[in-house]
């Protein structure tokens, strides 16, 4: 090689990759979706509506009850308690509007899907149910919350907008809501594969929650129409109790049972009616999809146990309570109070003869302060390998029936026998409890909102309802700065104590009057996340916090 | 070749003055009277054009175009007659040919150095011949430095015109010279020497290495530069400090060694220390700030180098040496050059390095009675039953009772054992050892170098997989293909293995929390069982079953990287040519394996199980990159003092990322972790995969002005295009401009000559870009899977929007302004440099903290802009007295930054804050710590801070008098009672490094260490029972109770988060000096290794990590451990012996 040709080879080679490279600054993402290829099929909107699935709450939140006094966990809750302080940040606030700008993107972006319209709208209609969902799950903490219904973007003004009142709120959730409805199948309607998917019977049943806490709230705090959220509440109760598409769960093999059952295995799928709306886990540990640890780390590691309080609230099988009730007798050891009792304590809370792990329950104080253990949702089988795949119900027909006996009730002052047949006694009877009558109810100076909000905290006890029917009745001033119990102590049964600290009938005191407090002009409401309202000079911190 | 006889009218105009300065100067340099050194900037080919010029003036310009140095007797140019030459892109050969025609001498080239040679032996008369009575003798001498190593040099018989040159091996033959004659022994790199012969016949000549440091030779971008001439913040890493050291890798090595540069780690971990080099602080929020790392001009790991193969490291700090590097930069460059082959004969290099590595800072646990004790304490405290019975805490004193029935639950065994898994599990010493072969050598044509390295470190894990190796081979070769064409290939592979025990070692929940901190009255194994069964405890440690029986982790990593270069020299007058390709794969494999443990109560069945079901996951990433550059440099020297350089360039950068990962779970085998055992068949495996790319598109050019050594101009631009922003925001550019003025080189400084041989003033401006920070595709809207969810036991899918994209992005512009003096004193034995700088990063990236009602994560914007202010300063000396050769080099560096401008809503939260206007990045807010509540009175009196609050619980300062510790509204003007607690960077990073040679010891130190630093801790791991299951250590014994108020901790507590709040109370001064390295070696004595066919022969201690001072009162941690560090893999005290051979 001359030198004259070798310089030519070498100034080629340049000119070739100076030319060569410059066209590749154009790189594109191959493993990922991005917006300008996604939005095209119903199958797309399905794939996004999935997500918002992952927001259905979890099985843990059925520790909501630590708020209240009928569960305490390993250490005191700071809610219940009312020692709690605003945080700068909170899940309670942005989760839900991370859920609300997933479906105001789905309602934007869908426009651009072709399809069949039914489909379109069944998948519209999934999403603003969950848009409903999340505002409802920030109104009942936090009441008036900014109203976006448009996907924000950093330039928006309102995203620092101020709060909306609740009444606008809420008809934004009944609006979606009663899109839902008429746009999906009831349970009874849904294809076996869609199970999990939300029905109108969801809506209708979710919509009843939400009216029926607006009313009740108006009602007790005195404000607004509370007649008109009563009506919704019957009306979305009774439309959906009319449609036959749910009922309660009996089951098979032991119909004395059905309420123990129900959170077990066997009271999974849409097999049982009563299944409304659930978050569901699946499938094992084999094809193991999505899991929770509910049985080990959360009822026998202590961080949901019945308390004394509400133990002492359950009816004797006679349909009386303790201080009425002849049943009644003195406790000589840790089963005596389980004796001729509301069925459903015992298929609520372990004692010595429930069956446990591998052998019957030996109560103890150890991973329990209160000496008590839920038996709801723990799963035997589950425990060794600490993990579980039962499903979390989130809304049960039981709960549509005590919702429109308790509208009714409100709404009217009164409710005959036949409405009580139609939806409390529905529920007794499952549970093999008399039924609950007027005549009844006079005869032994009861009252009837009493027993109707004392089947409410029976039935739905430990899965997370109590707290907020109290605020929502208004009664927890006078409920939560109660001392809390647990069991009485028997050493011999339940292993010994150190330094026990007993009430004078001999329960253990979990924890004081003293240190449990509840300021009516503050904690009703829940305080907005501090930082948010650094962020936002508009939004105003609720009243006293 | 083109030549022609032309007339050139500049040659003429060259001023007598500045021959006299010049000579000055080199008289100065050389002190010699007849023996002329000239050394030179590399050129390799030449251009000459002179008339009837003496052959002094020729020989300067021919050092000066080609950087060769020239030996000869002065005298002989009395002999030499004038030369005419016109000759354009001639090589050094024929140049020295052309001026050597007719001439009585001719010359021999070794190793950049031109020794001049009468051309036949002239009898020259000895200045007393009558006084010589003895014969005149024959004398074979060897030359070797102070490391025994060879040195080529001139060897002249003082008085004389005899003289010849020593070989490579540094051997030299003269004959029939006097008996009593003086050797005159000069080279560039070694001080002058006289050697009286004395009538011996073989001579071991030692000599002295020079120690004028600022005539080395710097790496700066894209080429080199004397250190005279550097007119950016560049400084030199000493070869010395990368050698011989007991460190994982190049970057820890590099830890103390220049000031400015900050090397932190995360743990000690064999092979997962997270090493972190970062230049000047932060120039951004965002990302680790690290440094660019080039090695051989490409983009490299400093992790996976052998460190034995590097020849030099260059740091370039401030814009103007790196802005070459454009939109990478923003971090400072690192600059490693690799070794290169000699002409030479074949030399092997071998050394190797054992070593003890020592784990230290791990924390004492207490008895498990004495923590049961605590335990009830803090039960108690807090409102609950106590845990433990006294008869309980009985049995764990008791060693003969263990373990007992439960008394309620016969299937279950109580244990009260006694049981430090700290010491079941963690060995005292762990070992490491390395092993380095190099060959060297070559012709005049072509060089090679070889090397071989392994490294191998045991963790710190009695049993269970917990270790890295690491195995580097490399061949650099070059060869001359023609006269203008060159060829330098470089090819290095390395292998990374690292295996580490299943799940996590460090962090909360990881295996050392689970010994650190978790209940001691635990055993491992089920009693009775003979030690077949492990134990089911209830939050207990599992650490010893995931070690023994858990599986692994397992990371390879294959590298390999071919920079090759093709080189024209001279291709034009004064132009050459470079064309760099290099190609750069790496393969990582990853593999995961959970293997099932099963658990024991009594009876035969387990009752538990650790990792249930078993699972394999192996990911296998490939990344390739494509660099490609054209690089041109052009020289002119107009009027022979206004030398001009020229570089432009061109570069294409290409990275492509290619992983896939699988997981199977449900393993038919619980030993035979492999994807096809995957038990059910209606359950595939899951697997993914992710694919990266981006492209950088470059041009830069570089133009360097130097007026006759004294004024020095360097201006660079360079344009990035980034396949990473959004099309039409692409392309910027990244302009510096630098000056220097070598005040030494005035008339006037003439009167402090005698005290300073060189003082320099820098100057520089220029803007950087950080491209580090961008994600590969921000501008697009994408588009993210979300969890699957079960519908009809099936995997569905689901995706979403997870970031707003952000379409108008663009890439971080740092500018900074940089001043520095360098200067050399008393003979260069003193060394001084001191830089000041401003940097300011004019667009930074934020996430603005946008109102949760935004509903996702906002996309980073350019809307911040942060201000650096700092100084460095490094001071060396170097000198030699008769044999003891010895140095001492200081460094300190600091710098303070400020966020000036942030267009979100500042935010002031208890804790870490990455970013407040006004305020350092990561300030800490907390509350004022103020003593302990003594008394329930003092608690009501006091605001109200937490209603768990009772005496020996920490008082805060009620700063706003609310009446209540709060963080108001969290807002720069609220922030209630959360005050400033300082930031965590790190101030006033220091190093030093001394060390002396003599009669073949030779010592080294290294100190390093940080003069002040915020550290906050993981407040879990400091006060125990914020869980019921988080145990105390020693320390947290001394602990508040109402006869011990001045305790070191506040009162037991269960969930006593109430004291572990951000508060002046657990800010540690993380400040610490530390003795990095230490070495003390012996060379053995030429006359004993050569009999062996050995040159040279070193054993020597190396330890590192050895001592250190911290100013933090909690012991635990070490101070160079990360913020919110808990649970960390210790670091070591390694001490290590090594040996060094070459043959």
């Amino acid at each position: 090689m001359t030198t004259t040709t070798s310089n030519k080879v070498f100034l080629l080679s340049f000119i070739v990759l100076l030319s060569g490279c410059s066209k590749k600054l154009d790189q594109y993402p191959q493993t990922d979706l991005s917006d300008h290829n996604f939005w095209n099929t119903t199958n797309d909107m399905k794939l996004a509506c999935n997500y918002l699935y992952s927001f259905l709450p979890d099985i843990t939140t059925k520790t909501d009850d630590d708020m209240s006094v009928d569960a305490f966990a390993q250490v005191a809750n700071p809610v219940s308690n009312g020692s709690r302080l605003p945080s700068s940040t909170s899940t309670d606030w942005s989760n839900n509007y991370t859920l609300i700008r997933a479906c105001n993107n789905i309602l934007e972006k869908s426009v651009k899907v072709t399809g069949s319209a039914v489909d379109i709208n069944k998948y519209l209609a999934e999403t603003k149910f969950f848009r409903a969902w999340a505002y409802f799950e920030l109104v009942k903490r936090f009441g008036d919350v900014p109203l976006i219904l448009k996907t924000l973007s950093l330039s928006d003004t309102a995203l620092y907008g101020s709060s909306t009142n609740r009444e606008i709120i809420l008809d934004t959730i009944y609006a979606d809501l009663d899109f839902a409805t008429a746009n999906l199948p009831l349970s009874n309607a849904q294809a076996a594969e869609e199970y999990g998917r939300i029905t109108a019977s969801a809506a209708l049943a979710f919509k009843s929650r939400v009216a029926l806490f607006e009313g009740t709230r108006q009602k007790f705090f005195g404000y607004g129409h509370y007649q008109t959220h009563l009506q919704v509440a019957l009306d979305a109760s009774n439309q959906l109790i009319s449609s036959g598409s749910n009922g309660l769960y009996a089951d098979p093999v032991h119909p004395d049972s059905s309420y123990y059952y129900l959170f077990q295995y066997s009271g999974e799928g849409m097999d049982n009616p009563e299944n409304i709306l659930v978050r569901i886990y699946g499938e094992n540990e084999i094809n193991d999809i999505s899991s929770n640890n509910y049985t080990r780390s959360v009822l026998d590691e202590g961080a949901l146990t019945p308390t004394g309080n509400i133990v002492a609230d359950y009816l004797y099988k006679d349909g009386l309570p303790k201080d009425k009730s002849p049943y009644y007798q003195t406790q000589t050891d840790t089963y005596t109070e389980f004796q001729n009792r509301d069925p459903r304590m015992a298929m609520s809370i372990f004692n010595k003869y429930s069956w446990y792990v591998s052998g019957l329950y030996v109560p103890t104080f150890e991973y329990t302060q209160t000496g008590y253990r839920s038996c709801k949702y723990y799963i035997a089988a589950d425990w060794v390998v600490n993990v579980s795949y039962i499903d979390n119900i989130i809304i049960r027909y039981a709960e549509v029936l005590l919702n429109n006996i308790e509208a009714k009730f409100e709404l009217g002052g009164a409710v005959s026998d036949q409405d009580l047949n139609n939806t409390i006694n529905l529920i007794r009877a499952r549970s093999g409890m008399p039924a609950l009558t007027n005549g009844f109810v006079s005869a032994n100076g009861l009252d009837m909102r009493s027993e109707i909000r004392r089947e409410r905290r029976i039935e739905f006890a430990f899965e997370g309802m109590r707290y907020w029917d109290l605020l929502r009745w208004k009664t927890a001033e006078t409920e939560l700065p109660q001392q809390v119990v647990g069991a009485k102590y028997f050493p011999a049964e339940q292993g010994t104590l150190a330094n026990p600290n007993l009430t004078p009938e001999g329960l253990v005191i979990v924890e004081e009057a003293a240190n449990r407090k509840f300021n009516p002009l503050r904690d009703y409401l829940w305080p907005i996340p501090t930082k948010e309202i650094g962020l936002n000079k508009n939004l105003q911190q609720n009243p006293n916090w | 070749m083109l030549l022609t006889v032309v007339r050139d009218p500049a040659c003429r105009q060259f001023p007598a003055k500045t021959i006299m300065t010049l000579r000055k100067s080199l008289l100065l340099l050389l002190t010699v009277a007849f023996l002329h050194t000239y050394a030179g900037a590399a050129a390799q080919t030449l251009t000459l054009s002179v008339k009837n010029a003496p052959l002094e003036d020729v020989f300067k310009e021919i050092k000066r175009q080609s950087g060769y140095a020239l030996f000869f007797d002065y005298s002989w140019l009395k002999q030499a007659h004038p030369v005419t030459i016109s000759a354009s892109k001639i090589s050094l050969h024929e140049a020295l040919d052309l001026c050597f025609q007719g001439q009585p001498f001719t010359y021999q080239i070794v190793n950049k150095n031109i020794f001049l040679k009468l051309a036949a032996p002239v009898q020259v008369k000895m200045v007393e011949p009558a006084a010589s009575v003895q014969p005149p003798i024959d004398v074979h001498g060897r030359i070797v430095n102070e490391n025994g190593e060879p040195v080529v040099a001139s060897v002249i018989v003082k008085g004389s015109a005899t003289g010849t040159t020593s070989n490579a091996n540094g051997e030299f033959q003269l004959n029939g010279i006097a008996d009593n004659a003086v050797l005159l022994i000069t080279a560039t790199n070694i001080e002058k020497l006289e050697w009286p012969v004395k009538g011996k016949t073989e001579l071991v000549v030692r000599a002295k290495t020079a120690v004028n440091a600022l005539n080395d030779i710097v790496v700066v971008g894209y080429g080199t530069q004397k250190r005279t001439e550097v007119t950016g913040a560049v400084s030199t890493v000493d070869k010395r400090l990368l050698e011989n050291r007991p460190v994982t890798n190049a970057v820890a090595a590099l830890q103390g060694t220049s000031p400015g540069l900050t090397i932190t780690r995360f743990s000690g971990q064999p092979g997962k220390e997270e090493y972190n080099a970062q230049i000047r602080g932060f120039s951004s929020i965002n990302g680790n700030n690290s440094a660019l790392v080039l090695i051989d001009g490409v983009e490299g790991d400093l992790t996976l180098i052998n460190p034995n193969d590097i020849e030099s490291v260059s740091v370039l700090k401030d814009a103007a040496a790196a802005s070459i590097y454009g939109a990478k930069a923003s971090g400072g460059v690192i600059i490693v050059t690799t070794k290169k082959g000699v002409a030479d004969k074949l030399s092997f290099t071998y050394s190797a390095l054992t070593t003890f590595n020592h784990a230290f800072g791990i924390p004492k646990r207490i008895h498990s009675w004495e923590e049961a004790q605590m335990q009830n304490e803090a039960f108690i405290n807090a409102g609950s039953n106590p845990a433990y019975t006294d008869q309980q805490i009985g049995w764990m004193k008791d060693p003969n009772i263990n373990y007992i029935v439960d008394p309620v639950n016969p299937s279950i065994y109580d244990y009260y054992y006694d049981l430090n898994q700290v010491d079941l599990l963690m060995r005292k010493t762990s070992f490491s050892q390395s092993h380095n072969l190099s060959l060297r050598g070559g012709s005049d044509k072509t060089q090679y170098l070889f090397s071989f390295g392994y490294y191998d470190q045991d963790g710190v894990f009695k049993f269970g997989p917990d270790g890295t190796k690491r195995y580097n081979a490399r061949l650099n070769l070059n060869t001359k293909l023609s006269k203008i064409f060159s060829l330098d290939a470089r090819i290095s592979y390395s292998r990374g293995n690292t295996l580490s025990p299943s799940g996590d070692t460090y962090a909360d929940y990881g295996l050392l929390y689970g010994i650190y901190q978790l209940r001691t009255l635990y055993p491992v194994f089920l009693p009775e069982s003979n030690n077949t069964k492990y134990a089911r405890v209830r939050s207990g440690p599992t650490t010893y079953q995931i070690l023994k029986d858990g599986g692994y982790g397992e990371t390879q990593r294959n590298k390999l990287d071919g920079i090759f270069t093709l080189k024209a020299d001279n291709i034009a007058k004064g132009l050459s040519l470079r064309l760099i390709y290099s190609p750069g794969l790496n393969l990582s494999n990853e593999n995961d394996f959970q293997r099932t443990i099963p658990l024991y109560d009594i009876g035969p069945e387990p009752t538990k199980f650790i990792f249930l079901p078993n699972q394999i996951s192996k990911s296998r990433i490939l990344q390739t990159r494509t660099d490609v550059q054209a690089l041109a440099d052009y020289d002119l020297t107009v009027a022979t003092r206004h030398h001009f350089h020229l570089l432009g360039g061109y570069q294409y950068q290409y990275y492509n990322s290619d992983s896939a990962g699988t997981t199977a779970s449900a393993l038919i085998s619980n030993d035979v972790p492999s994807l096809n055992l995957s038990s059910d068949p209606t359950v595939p495996p899951i697997s993914g995969d992710n694919i990266q790319t981006n492209a950088l598109l470059s041009y830069f050019g570089r133009f360097d002005y130097n007026f006759n050594g004294k004024y020095f101009l360097e201006a660079t631009l360079r344009n990035d295009a980034s396949s990473q922003l959004s099309p039409g925001r692409r392309s910027q550019y990244f302009p510096s401009v630098s000056g220097a003025w070598r005040l030494n080189t005035e008339p006037w400084f003439e009167g402090l000559s005698g005290i300073f041989n060189e003082f320099k003033l820098r100057g520089s401006w220029g803007k950087l870009g950080n491209s580090n920070v961008l994600g590969n595709y921000d501008y697009i809207s994408m588009l993210t899977q979300g969890p699957v969810y079960p519908f009809n036991n099936a995997r569905n899918n689901s995706i979403y929007q997870s970031v707003l994209a952000s379409p108008d992005k663009s890439w971080e512009t740092i500018e900074t302004s940089d001043g520095g003096i360098d200067a050399g004193l008393l003979k260069n034995r003193l060394t001084v440099n001191l830089d000041y700088y401003v940097r300011r990063n004019n667009n930074m990236l934020v996430v603005l903290n946008a109102p949760a009602t935004l509903g996702l994560i906002p996309s980073a914007t350019n809307s911040a802009r942060l201000l650096t202010k700092g100084w460095e300063l490094n001071i060396g000396w170097k000198d030699r007295i008769s044999r003891f050769n010895y140095w001492i080099n200081f460094n300190i560096a600091d710098n303070t930054n400020k966020i000036i401008r942030y267009d979100g809503q500042n935010v002031v939260t208890e804790g870490l804050n990455g970013i407040i206007e006004g305020m350092p990045i990561n300030s800490i807010y907390g509350y004022q710590a103020s003593g302990y509540f003594k008394t329930a009175a003092e608690v009501t009196g006091h605001a109200f801070q937490d209603d768990r609050t009772g005496p020996g619980d920490i008082v805060y300062v009620d700063q706003d008098k609310s009446g209540r510790i709060d963080g108001g509204l969290n807002r720069p003007d609220n922030h209630g009672d959360l005050v400033y607690l300082g930031n965590t960077s790190p101030r006033y990073t220091f190093g030093m490094n001394l060390g002396f040679e003599w009669n073949g010891f030779d010592f080294s130190a290294l100190l390093q260490g940080v003069g002040k630093r915020n550290m906050l801790i993981y407040p879990s791991a400091i006060v125990p029972f914020v869980d019921a299951w988080r145990q105390p250590w020693q320390i947290n014994q001394n602990y508040w109770t109402p006869q011990n108020q001045d305790a070191l901790f506040p009162r037991l507590y269960l969930g006593g988060t109430q004291n572990t709040l951000t508060s002046s109370k657990w800010i540690q001064n993380a400040s610490y000096i530390r003795l990095k390295n230490l070495q003390i070696g012996y060379s053995l004595p030429g006359s004993v290794i050569r009999r062996l066919k050995i040159e040279k022969a070193r054993i020597f201690f190396s330890g590192q990590d050895i001592w250190e001072h911290s100013k933090m009162w909690y012991k635990y941690f070490d101070a160079e451990s990360p913020n919110n560090a808990a649970y960390n893999y210790p670091f070591f005290r390694s001490y290590a012996i090594g040996l060094n051979l070459t043959f």
